[in-house]
């Protein structure tokens, strides 16, 4: 199998994108690490999924946004499984709110976890990566990078962040064989997008060319060809896995 | 594997980066690759039979793609053959270097109908037949030199540019068709043909030390590419042009 003997650390993994992520790494032969903030029954069905169909797979709680937790990850990705391959940040969080009366901490949340959060565990993960000279790095990103909205200008700016941070440490890391990319998914059925699917699906999906919305696992297999060798000259890109949203 | 059992037809397929990407989507079964080639009758035929060593059914096609009688031909014999196709990939190109100065009108129409018409003509007669079908994966191929001002290569760079607007308008207008178009766009990359470049040595060399991936690409760099979008694994992914250039976009 493709990625038989590696081992991934996929953020936000109890559901929604990160756990089809989870998943469809594992499917291809990865082991595991299951992370999750406050969903640990959810993070243990993930896992469940992945060693029923024979694979292998540990939750582990952290919250991405705080350094020592992320230290905890990584350490205990090395401790369980002894290598590190892929990373894939994909835990984030959405506090949607016009500017003018946006609490500061919903700002300074949705940076923390969305930007910090990929940096902290980028930079964690790569002392293993780089003595190795291999890794492959996914951060999921958004459509909300590149298009504006009303209602999540911390949301969006988390996410131009993330798009940036990747290209400068895809030059960074080249050298060092590792890889840093990021898909932006466009609106996937997800919790995170379900009161704009509720509220404004005819307007959602007019701007859609497929006329419908993503699923999880649209993402998943995309992430799944960026972390892996199929992808072994693609660095510092920004995927877009919209069914055309924006076109 | 996601392309068993397809009809494939790939155009400039019997060298190069065509040639890779016939093999890697030979390793997932298809039912029969049409690999459509311009000049070179050897290199059809050692394709062919490589192709078919793969337990796939191969055949090719000669075609100058700038003709449009051809291009038509050429659809017409894969409908007569398979009544089908599932995946149409333009690949063939020719450039012709030289300062943007002197680019004569002769020389900028035949790049644009090799290199862009070739594409948008392909799409059509593919669509055709595709929504016959309930769909299908048209792939087109580009480079930086679309986005970037590469010495010598304003005829080609316009033409891939406008290969790249055309990935965007025929996504739009075929999504209804549940017909994805997708493009890769590579860097540099280490083929036969490069090597007729008279500065092909010096190029290597500067473009190995920008690149930050260290290395210039290789014709395997890009197939395996090519084969995901032509994969129901990536049906999400329309209108895109997706770059597979080592980096060297980020440090121009």
């Amino acid at each position: 199998m493709l990625m038989q003997g590696q081992v991934a650390v996929v953020t936000g993994a109890s559901r929604g994108i990160g756990r089809a992520v989870a998943l469809e790494l594992a499917a291809a032969g990865a082991k595991v690490v299951v992370n999750f903030k406050a969903s640990e029954e959810a993070a243990v069905e993930t896992v469940n999924r992945i060693v029923a169909a024979g694979g292998e797979a540990i939750p582990f709680q952290a919250d991405v946004s705080k350094e020592s937790d992320v230290k905890r990850l990584s350490a205990a990705a090395m401790r369980q499984f002894d290598r590190l391959d892929i990373l894939v940040c994909n835990a984030g969080i959405v506090r949607d709110g016009l500017a003018a009366a946006m609490p500061v901490d919903d700002w300074d949340d949705v940076i923390e976890t969305n930007l910090k959060g990929p940096f902290l565990c980028i930079k964690e993960c790569l002392p293993e990566m780089m003595h190795r000279k291999a890794g492959s790095i996914v951060v999921i990103s958004s459509v909300a990078a590149v298009h504006g909205g009303r209602g999540h200008c911390n949301y969006s700016a988390s996410k131009g962040g993330v798009n940036s941070m990747v290209k400068s440490l895809a030059v960074e890391l080249a050298p060092r064989r590792i890889r840093v990319n990021a898909v932006s998914p466009g609106v996937i059925v997800t919790d995170m997008t379900q009161r704009i699917r509720d509220f404004a699906e005819d307007e959602v999906l007019a701007g859609i060319p497929l006329k419908r919305f993503g699923e999880v696992e649209e993402v998943a297999k995309a992430v799944r060809f960026l972390a892996s060798d199929e992808a072994s000259y693609i660095t510092g890109e920004v995927l877009q896995v919209t069914g055309g949203l924006g076109l | 594997m996601s392309n068993q059992g397809r009809i494939i037809l790939i155009t400039g397929g019997t060298r190069g980066i065509g040639k890779a990407i016939a093999l890697r989507l030979a390793a997932e079964k298809p039912e029969h690759l049409v690999v459509a080639y311009c000049m070179n009758h050897d290199a059809a035929r050692a394709t062919v039979a490589e192709l078919q060593d793969l337990g796939v059914g191969a055949s090719s096609i000669p075609v100058d793609v700038s003709r449009s009688e051809l291009v038509r031909e050429m659809f017409l014999d894969v409908r007569n053959r398979f009544g089908r196709l599932d995946v149409f990939i333009s690949n063939a190109a020719r450039a012709s270097f030289g300062p943007v100065a002197s680019l004569s009108r002769r020389s900028w129409q035949r790049m644009m109908d090799l290199n862009a018409h070739s594409f948008l003509q392909g799409a059509q007669l593919a669509a055709e037949l595709m929504q016959e079908n309930g769909g299908g994966k048209i792939i087109g191929l580009s480079s930086l030199g679309s986005t970037f001002a590469i010495p010598g290569y304003a005829g080609l760079g316009a033409a891939k540019a406008a290969v790249e607007a055309l990935t965007r308008y025929l996504a739009a207008e075929f999504a209804p068709l549940k017909i994805n178009v997708n493009t890769v766009s590579a860097g540099f990359v280490d083929t036969e043909s490069m090597k007729l470049n008279p500065e092909y040595e010096s190029l290597v060399s500067y473009l190995r030390s920008r690149t930050p991936a260290g290395r210039i690409a290789r014709p395997e760099d890009v197939s395996g590419v090519v084969a995901f979008l032509c994969s129901d694994d990536a049906r999400w992914i329309h209108g895109q042009v997706l770059l597979a250039d080592g980096g060297l976009s980020l440090v121009l």
